[in-house]
């Protein structure tokens, strides 16, 4: 992983089709140095990376994201607020390449969702 | 060329963000509705992999050089930089990723403003390549 102690994996499950990952998020991490210094907020770009990373587990290869055609962070993430997390992930494949439709939420609560090309 | 505006921890003026998350190293030129930033991909930048800089790391640049940007007016003004985050990312498309070593220029434009809420599309470049286009929200928190 790219960093490798931002969260763990605590369980996964299939649903219709959608691939769940529940995740728990370490406050130690280093990026809460400096994002922000005294204000721990989980950097949106690295719940995306997290996204990517638990689609190439998914698949079972390394995957490139040549578009990130939408991406939308409704809930300011911290550590401590929301220490856990449902990823939940659709991936469409189409020669090779796959289309990803995936949340990050709790409950009925929605953090982020995106909807990417990867390949 | 001009001697840019900011280089290095001068950038802390116009960004909160703090080692090890910071991705951009250069602020070359702003006016009202755009700016030019830069950043050059050393070997420990905590979104590299294999040498290669990786996607979020990408989407990270674009978004501090509009948090650089929202930054610049309060800074002439001698204010502290404001928390900005991310809302949106719309169309981030990387047609390859950057090298370790490489410098990313990366030039943004306001496409529009209201209620904290900053529109702006921005295109990076390593040299005269483009690597990446995106249109990204950015909240700014008062």
């Amino acid at each position: 992983m790219l960093i490798n102690d931002y969260y763990t994996i605590e369980g996964t499950s299939t649903q219709e089709g959608a691939h769940l990952y529940h995740i728990r998020l370490n406050p130690e991490c280093q990026v809460y140095r400096g994002h922000f210094p005294e204000q721990p907020v989980s950097p949106g770009v690295c719940n995306i990376q997290m996204l990517k990373e638990l689609a190439e587990q998914t698949v079972g290869r390394r995957l490139f994201m040549s578009n990130l055609n939408l991406c939308r962070l409704t809930t300011l993430v911290t550590p401590q607020e929301h220490p856990t997390m449902t990823a939940t992930l659709v991936l469409d494949e189409k020669e090779g390449a796959y289309k990803l439709r995936a949340t990050l939420g709790n409950g009925e609560e929605t953090y982020l969702e995106m909807k990417a090309e990867l390949n | 060329m001009n001697q840019p505006i900011l280089t290095g921890e001068g950038l802390y003026k116009l960004i909160p963000q703090r080692p090890p998350i910071v991705m951009v190293d250069t602020f070359y030129e702003a006016d009202a509705e755009s700016a030019t930033t830069g950043l050059t991909i050393l070997t420990d930048n905590i979104f590299c992999l294999d040498g290669y800089l990786q996607e979020p790391g990408l989407i990270e640049h674009v978004a501090q050089s509009a948090a650089a940007f929202a930054g610049y007016a309060p800074y002439t003004r001698g204010e502290a930089p404001k928390l900005g985050f991310i809302g949106e990312v719309k169309k981030f498309k990387i047609s390859r990723l950057p090298r370790v070593g490489e410098h990313l220029r990366t030039s943004l434009k306001v496409l529009g403003e209201a209620a904290g809420v900053t529109l702006i599309a921005a295109e990076t470049r390593v040299d005269d390549e483009c690597v990446a286009t995106c249109q990204m929200k950015i909240f700014i928190k008062e």
